[in-house]
């Protein structure tokens, strides 16, 4: 199996395209955030929902949740949500393509099996704060679990800490300290 | 437990390897993206991908 995987895009469809196009593969994986390029707007933001809806619903393809996306799929009902780019107008013209049905299509994580150690592919990270207590051969069970908790609670309208910010995620771990600690769409990559 | 992101962009694509754990950040602005297979993660470059196939 040959996986082809996609960062960011932010409304750069035709780059996506071109690679997509030119480079073989049996699955595409595209790891989220669609919208907002902060040099686009709303004619865009509308390709790129159109683009989304079908990839969405293609075979063989898996399209994970960025923060970006999450800010047009659920920023109404949670409003902390709502990241920097937000455009009420792109709200319209993305959910005018994009419907529920769609938006649940959208996966907060993928595993990739093969290797000496399996990759976990998500938007942001999961900081191994949020493993701490749990034992390395159940890693897979217990994300697997915390991301399933963390998909209801976003449908719930409900805040969860695996998908908020630094200000809003609740001290789980004791290591993790009190700053600093985001969820698996927001965490910045160490630099 | 290996894991790959985007979400963070830079010009290049970033790698912290830990004792237990690689990680890498994939996004570049789709400078760069990434073929899995047989286990392997490989980077590549969307300019040597458009300069390759422009060459055909």
């Amino acid at each position: 199996m040959r996986w082809l995987i996609l960062p960011d895009a932010h409304d750069k469809i035709l780059r996506a395209n071109q690679i997509i196009e030119r480079e073989s593969h049996d699955h595409l994986l595209l790891l989220g955030d669609f919208f907002d390029d902060f040099r686009t707007g709303v004619t865009d933001a509308a390709d790129t929902a159109r683009q989304v809806k079908r990839w969405l619903n293609a075979p063989n393809t898996t399209c994970l949740l960025g923060n970006h996306d999450m800010s047009y799929g659920w920023g109404r009902q949670n409003r902390r949500l709502i990241c920097p780019g937000y455009d009420a107008a792109k709200w319209i013209t993305i959910n005018g393509n994009l419907t529920n049905r769609d938006w649940q299509k959208f996966k907060l994580y993928a595993w990739l099996e093969g290797g000496e150690r399996p990759w976990l592919v998500t938007h942001a990270g999961l900081h191994p704060c949020w493993l701490e207590g749990t034992e390395p051969g159940r890693y897979r069970e217990f994300i697997d679990k915390l991301c399933a908790d963390a998909w209801d609670s976003l449908n719930r309208g409900e805040h969860h800490f695996l998908l908020g910010r630094a200000s809003a995620a609740p001290v789980i771990r004791r290591s993790a300290g009190s700053t600093g600690l985001t969820g698996m769409n927001w965490f910045p990559f160490p630099a | 437990m290996n894991q790959l992101v985007g979400h963070t962009p830079a010009k290049a694509v970033r790698y912290k390897n830990l004792p237990t754990s690689q990680n890498i950040c994939l996004d570049t602005n789709l400078r760069h993206y990434a073929v899995f297979e047989d286990g392997q993660v490989e980077i590549r470059s969307y300019d040597d991908l458009m300069g390759a196939t422009t060459a055909k």
